[in-house]
C-alpha cells in the first residue's frame, strides 16, 4: 500500500488552494501544474493531497464547482472560490504573514 | 452552518451523482498526464504508467475523498445492512423468532403506552383540543376518597365568566335525564335520555361541529312558549332514527315539551362528560321548560386569554371559589338550615382531557403511568432477555466467522458497528410491525366500542416510544452480545479448544435462563391468576327456566326532582302508590301470571353462625353470603320453588330492631351447610360478629331451591331472603327492606318479548311522563353472558399473548444453552454414552436451571399475587394452585426446550458434530 507523503501542512495546502483559486478559476490538474510551476518545482502537490483538499474545501463551501469545456473541447470540473472562501482566505493569509513574520524576526535576531 | 448542512445533504443525496463526477475528473485527470508523458517522448503504455504514478493509489485516494465529501459512512452502512441481511437469511428461523418476540413484546408495550399517554393528552372523544382549552373543575374534599367533583351555582359559574382577563371565554353546561317521546310506538315512547343543557358558545369553544342540521338555536323569550331545540348525538339518531337523513326539523317530546331537532353531532362527540344511550343538547334557556324546580348547577370549560398559564387563572379561580363558598356559608346560616355546604371547595383549572373532570385525574393519570409503566417494563425486559439470549447464541456460534475477520485486521469497533447494525435492523423491523399491529388493533377494536369515553390513539409519542424502545432493545441488547463475540483470544477460536471461552459462554447461558424464569414466572402467575378470577367471579348465569318469560319494570320520573326533601318524599309515594296501582293492573291482564314488587338488590352481608346448635366455624366466615328483601310473590314470580316451611306473608314486614328476629328464607345449600343432616325450620341464624355487622338475628321459616338466583352477583356462595317492606318509603331510614318505588318484577305465561309493547303501554297509561325500561331476565344474562364473554377472551388473549412470548424466550434460551454443548454432548457419545441417559442429563440439568429460577422469582410472584388478589378483593382464587400450575407450565416448556435439542445432538454421529464444530 503506498500513501503519499504529505509534504507540507495539510493547512498550508488550503491557503494555496484558495490563493490560487482566487487568482483564477481552474480545474485539479491546471491547479497542481501551476502550484510546481510558481513554486519553481519546490513543492510538488501530488493528486493524492490535492483532490480531498479540493473535495473538502468544497464541502465546508469554500469552494465551488462546476463544469465547463475547456479549449480542447474537453468537460473539465472547474473550481472557483466562493465568498466564503475569499473571507477564509483573508483570515489565512494574514494568520500566515503574523507567523512567517515572528518567524523571520526570531531567525533575524538569533541568526 | 445552515449552508453547510445543505451541502451535506446534497452529497447525501447526490451521492452516486457526486461519485461518478469524481471518477470522471479523475479519470481526466490521468488523461492530460498521459497526455504530458507522451509529449515528452514516452510511449503510450509508460506515459499511462508514470501518470498513474504520478497521481497515487487511485482506490485509497478515492476513499479519502469520500470521506471529505463526508458519505464514507452511508456506503458502510449500506454494507453493513447488506451483510446483516444476509446473515439473517442465513438462519431464517430464528430470525423469524426473534423478530416475532420482538414484535409482539413492543406491540404490547405500545399498546400500554398509547393508553396512558391518550388517558393523560386526549380531549374527550370529537373534541378538537387547542393548548389554550382548560376544564374549569370544582372540587371538594371527600375524605379518606381524597377530592370529589364539585358543581357550580348559577353566581359563581358567573363570576368565571368574568374573570375576561384571563379567559377568553367560558362556557357552561349543567345535565339531567328527562324522558324522551320519540315517536308514537310504545317502545319510542318513555326512554331515558340525558339531556346537557348548554351555553351558546358551547359546541364553538369545543371545536364541534354538527354533522346535519345547523346546530342550536337560542330561545327567544318572546317565542311560543313550549318550544325548544335539541341536538341529538350521534348514536340517538342510529338507534332511534335509522340515520334518517331528513331528521332536522322533526319534533320530540321531552318531558312533555316538544322540541325540534336541530342538529346530530359527529359519531365520536359524547359531550365533555357524562353517559347515557341516549344523549342530546339543548340551549340553557330551555332548562326551564323540561325542570320547573331548583337552581342548576353547572360544570365549565374555558379558552384561556393569550399569554395566561393555567396556574395563573387557577389562582384566580380560587379566589372566587373562596368568595361563592363564603357567601353561601351565610346565606346557609342565615336560613339556619342544616350544613349541607362542600368541605374544602375549590376550583382548578386544568387542561381539557376526556377524564380531568375527576379532582384525582391528576393522581390517576400518575398511578396508570407507574403501573402501566411497570407492566410494559417487565414485557420489555422478557423481549430483551429472550432477544439477547438468541443474540448471543448467534454471534457465540458465528465466532469463527469473527476471529476470521478479527486476524484479517478488522478493526473491534467496525465489528461491533456490524453486530450493532444487525441487531438495530432486526429492532427497527419490529418496531415498524409493531406499530402496525397496534394500529390495526386500536382502528378495529376501538372502533367497535362506540361510546368509549376515551379514543386512545397512536400518536407521534406513542410511534417515538416505540422507535427509541427499539433503538434501546438494539443496541443495548445486541451490545452485550456483539462485546462478548469480539472479546475472543483469535488464536483460541482458530484452533478451536479455548474451553475458558466455552465456560464464560456457559455461564453467561446460565444466567439468562435463570433471569428468563425468574421474569417469566410472575407474569404466567398474574395471568392464570387473572383468569381464574375472571372465570370463577363471572361464571355464566344458569338460566331459570322462565328467563325468557320474567321480566323487570322500571319507571321513573325525571322533572322536579329535587325540589325539596318534603316535594322528594311526597313524589316517592306517589310513585309508590302507582307502582301498585300498576301492578293490580298488570295482574288483571291476560297473559300475565305473576307480579311483585322488588327492593334495591342484593347486597353482600357479614358472615352468620347457626346457634345455639353450632359453635363458632371459622370455615363459615368466608362463607359468601346475600341478602335481598323480596315481597311474598317474588318465588312465584322467579319460579323458585319452596322447599320446606312458608314464604313470607302478605303483610309480614321486618320488626323493628331488637325487638324480634327477622323471619328470613334461606336457600338449600346454606341449610345444609348449617345444620347438615337436621331441619332448618325454626332455627336461628346470629350475625357472625355483631360489633361489626349489626345485623339482626334471623329465625328460618322457610328453604328454597335457588339455583335460578344464583351467581347474579359476583361470587355469592348462598342466599337469604328477608321480607320486603312495602309500606315504608325508600332512604326513610326504616329497619331495611324498603321497597324500590317504580320497579315491578313480573312473569308472563308466554315468552315475555309478546306481552312487552301491552306492558309498556300500561305502564305509560298508569305514569304518564315516566320513563319505561323493561327487560327480561334473559336479556339481563345475555348482557352479562357477553360482558363474561368480552372480558375472558381479552383476558384469555392477552395471558395466551405473554405466555407465547414467555415460552418463545424460555425455549430459546435454554435451546441455546443446549445447543451450544453439542461439542460435550458428542464427545459423550463418542465415549461411549448411551443416548437416552446423556439426554436426561441434559434435560435434568435444564430443569435444574429452571428450579432456580422459579426459586428466584418466587417472591415476586407472591407479592404480584397478593397485590391483586387484594386489589380485586376476593381472597378466593386458591393461591396455592396458581402458583404450582404457573411452576409446572414453565418446568414442561423448560423440559421441552431442553428435550429437543439435546436428542437432536445426540443422534448426530459424534464424528461429524466434532469435525464441523
Amino acid at each position: 500500500v503506498t500513501q503519499p507523503k504529505n509534504t507540507f501542512l495539510t493547512g498550508t495546502l488550503e491557503l494555496i488552494v484558495l490563493q490560487l483559486l482566487q487568482a483564477e478559476p481552474t480545474n485539479g490538474y491546471d491547479l497542481t501544474l501551476r502550484i510546481q510551476a510558481i513554486s519553481r518545482d519546490v513543492l510538488s502537490v501530488n493528486a493524492g493531497s490535492l483532490y480531498p483538499a479540493l473535495y473538502r474545501l468544497e464541502q465546508r463551501g469554500l469552494l465551488k464547482a462546476s463544469w465547463q469545456l475547456s479549449e480542447t473541447g474537453r468537460r473539465t470540473k472547474v473550481y472557483a472560490v466562493t465568498t466564503a472562501g475569499r473571507r477564509q482566505l483573508a483570515e489565512q493569509r494574514e494568520s500566515w504573514e503574523r507567523f512567517s513574520g515572528a518567524l523571520e524576526a526570531i531567525l533575524r535576531v538569533t541568526g | 452552518m445552515i449552508r453547510r448542512a445543505l451541502l451535506h445533504v446534497r452529497s447525501v443525496l447526490l451521492r452516486r451523482r457526486l461519485e461518478r463526477e469524481m471518477q470522471e475528473e479523475m479519470a481526466e485527470h490521468l488523461e492530460r498526464a498521459t497526455a504530458r508523458f507522451m509529449s515528452r517522448g514516452l510511449s503510450a503504455d509508460d506515459a499511462r504508467r508514470a501518470a498513474e504514478r504520478e497521481f497515487g493509489n487511485l482506490a485509497w485516494l478515492q476513499e479519502q475523498a469520500r470521506d471529505a465529501r463526508g458519505t464514507a459512512w452511508l456506503d458502510a452502512l449500506a454494507g453493513d445492512l447488506r451483510y446483516a441481511v444476509r446473515q439473517y437469511a442465513r438462519r431464517p428461523a430464528t430470525t423469524v423468532v426473534m423478530f416475532l418476540v420482538l414484535a409482539i413484546g413492543m406491540s404490547i408495550a405500545t399498546l400500554l403506552f398509547s393508553f396512558v399517554h391518550s388517558f393523560a393528552t386526549q380531549p374527550p372523544p370529537g373534541v378538537t383540543l387547542t393548548d389554550d382549552m382548560m376544564r374549569i373543575r370544582g372540587s371538594q374534599s371527600a375524605g379518606s376518597f381524597g377530592r370529589g367533583a364539585r358543581s357550580f351555582g348559577e353566581d359563581e359559574f358567573a363570576a368565571y365568566g368574568q374573570l375576561s382577563g384571563h379567559f377568553a371565554e367560558v362556557a357552561g353546561w349543567t345535565a339531567a335525564s328527562a324522558a324522551l317521546d320519540a315517536g308514537p310506538e310504545p317502545e319510542r315512547r318513555g326512554l331515558e335520555a340525558r339531556v346537557t343543557f348548554v351555553t351558546d358558545n358551547y359546541f364553538s369553544l369545543l371545536g364541534v361541529r354538527p354533522l346535519l342540521g345547523a346546530g342550536l338555536a337560542t330561545t327567544a323569550s318572546d317565542d311560543s312558549f313550549r318550544t325548544a331545540t335539541a341536538v341529538i348525538s350521534h348514536a340517538t339518531w342510529d338507534r332511534l332514527f335509522d340515520r334518517d337523513p331528513d331528521i332536522v326539523g322533526t319534533t320530540v317530546t321531552l318531558n312533555g315539551v316538544s322540541a325540534t331537532i336541530a342538529g346530530v353531532t359527529p359519531e365520536r362527540f359524547l359531550g365533555v362528560a357524562g353517559w347515557g344511550d341516549y344523549r342530546l343538547w339543548m340551549p340553557l334557556s330551555a332548562r326551564e321548560l323540561l325542570f320547573a324546580d331548583g337552581p342548576a348547577l353547572f360544570s365549565a370549560a374555558g379558552r384561556l386569554q393569550p399569554g395566561v398559564t393555567p396556574q395563573q387563572a387557577t389562582a384566580a379561580a380560587q379566589v372566587v371559589a373562596a368568595v361563592h363558598a363564603a357567601a353561601a356559608a351565610d346565606a346557609d346560616r342565615a336560613a339556619a338550615r342544616g350544613a349541607n355546604m362542600p368541605l374544602d371547595p375549590s376550583t382548578e383549572v386544568v387542561p381539557l382531557r376526556s377524564a380531568s373532570g375527576d379532582p384525582m385525574y391528576e393522581r390517576d393519570v400518575k398511578l396508570m403511568s407507574g403501573l402501566v409503566g411497570l407492566l410494559a417494563l417487565l414485557v420489555l425486559l422478557i423481549t430483551c432477555t429472550n432477544v439477547s439470549a438468541l443474540l448471543t447464541g448467534l454471534a457465540a456460534a458465528r465466532r469463527h466467522e469473527i476471529a476470521v475477520r478479527l486476524s484479517l485486521g478488522a478493526a473491534r469497533p467496525r465489528l461491533i458497528r456490524q453486530l450493532l447494525t444487525e441487531s438495530a435492523l432486526l429492532a427497527f423491523l419490529a418496531a415498524a410491525a409493531a406499530l402496525g399491529i397496534v394500529w390495526a388493533a386500536l382502528r378495529t377494536v376501538f372502533a367497535a366500542i362506540t361510546e368509549l369515553p376515551l379514543e386512545p390513539r397512536l400518536t407521534l409519542p406513542a410511534t417515538a416510544f416505540t422507535f427509541g424502545v427499539a433503538l434501546g432493545v438494539g443496541v443495548l441488547f445486541g451490545l452485550s452480545p456483539a462485546l462478548h463475540a469480539t472479546r475472543l483470544a483469535v488464536a483460541g477460536v482458530l484452533r478451536d479448544a479455548s474451553a475458558n471461552v466455552v465456560a464464560t459462554r456457559a455461564r453467561l447461558q446460565r444466567t439468562l435462563v435463570v433471569a428468563q424464569i425468574a421474569f417469566t414466572q410472575p407474569l404466567i402467575v398474574l395471568l392464570s391468576a387473572l383468569l381464574l378470577l375472571v372465570l370463577t367471579e363471572f361464571q355464566a348465569a344458569p338460566r331459570s327456566e322462565y328467563a325468557d318469560r320474567t321480566m323487570v319494570l322500571s319507571l321513573r320520573t325525571w322533572s322536579n326532582s329535587a325540589a325539596s326533601p318534603e316535594a322528594a318524599a311526597q313524589l316517592r309515594e306517589q310513585m309508590r302508590n302507582t307502582t301498585f296501582l300498576l301492578a293490580e293492573r298488570l295482574r288483571a291482564t291476560p297473559g300475565v301470571v305473576g307480579v311483585a314488587p322488588t327492593g334495591y338488590g342484593q347486597t353482600r352481608i357479614g358472615g352468620y353462625i347457626a346457634t345455639p346448635d353450632r359453635p363458632a366455624d371459622a370455615a363459615l366466615d368466608v362463607v359468601r353470603l346475600s341478602k335481598s328483601h323480596v315481597h311474598p310473590d317474588y318465588f312465584d314470580v322467579m319460579g323458585i320453588p319452596v322447599l320446606r316451611g312458608r314464604t313470607f306473608a302478605q303483610d309480614e314486614g321486618v320488626p323493628p330492631r331488637g325487638t324480634a328476629p327477622v323471619p328470613a328464607i334461606i336457600d338449600r345449600g346454606l341449610a345444609r351447610r348449617m345444620w347438615p343432616g337436621g331441619d332448618a325450620i325454626g332455627r336461628e341464624l346470629r350475625p357472625a360478629s355483631d360489633t361489626v355487622t349489626r345485623s339482626p338475628t334471623l329465625v328460618v321459616v322457610g328453604v328454597v331451591d335457588a339455583p335460578a338466583a344464583r351467581r347474579q352477583v359476583a361470587g355469592i356462595d348462598h342466599f337469604i331472603f328477608l321480607p320486603l317492606d312495602t309500606a315504608q318509603h325508600a332512604l326513610a331510614g326504616s329497619a331495611g327492606g324498603s321497597m324500590a318505588p317504580g320497579e315491578l318484577l313480573l312473569r308472563t305465561a308466554l315468552p315475555a318479548h309478546t306481552l312487552l309493547p301491552t306492558v309498556r303501554a300500561l305502564a305509560q297509561a298508569e305514569a304518564p311522563g315516566a320513563s319505561v325500561t323493561l327487560r327480561t331476565l334473559a336479556d339481563i344474562a345475555d348482557e352479562h353472558e357477553r360482558n363474561f364473554r368480552l372480558a375472558a377472551t381479552g383476558v384469555s388473549a392477552a395471558g395466551l399473548m405473554a405466555l407465547l412470548l414467555a415460552a418463545i424466550g424460555l425455549y430459546a434460551v435454554i435451546a441455546f444453552s443446549v445447543g451450544q454443548r453439542t461439542r460435550e454432548i458428542a464427545v459423550r457419545m463418542a465415549l461411549g454414552g448411551h443416548r437416552p441417559q446423556v439426554v436426561r442429563r441434559f434435560v435434568a440439568d435444564g430443569l435444574r436451571l429452571t428450579a432456580v429460577g422459579l426459586l428466584v422469582g418466587l417472591p415476586v410472584s407472591l407479592f404480584a399475587l397478593r397485590t391483586l388478589m387484594s386489589a380485586a378483593g376476593t381472597p378466593h382464587v386458591p393461591l396455592p394452585p396458581v402458583t404450582v400450575l404457573a411452576g409446572l407450565s414453565v418446568v414442561l416448556v423448560a423440559a421441552v426446550a431442553a428435550w429437543i435439542p439435546a436428542r437432536r445432538a445426540a443422534a448426530v454421529d459424534p464424528a461429524v458434530t466434532l469435525r464441523s464444530e
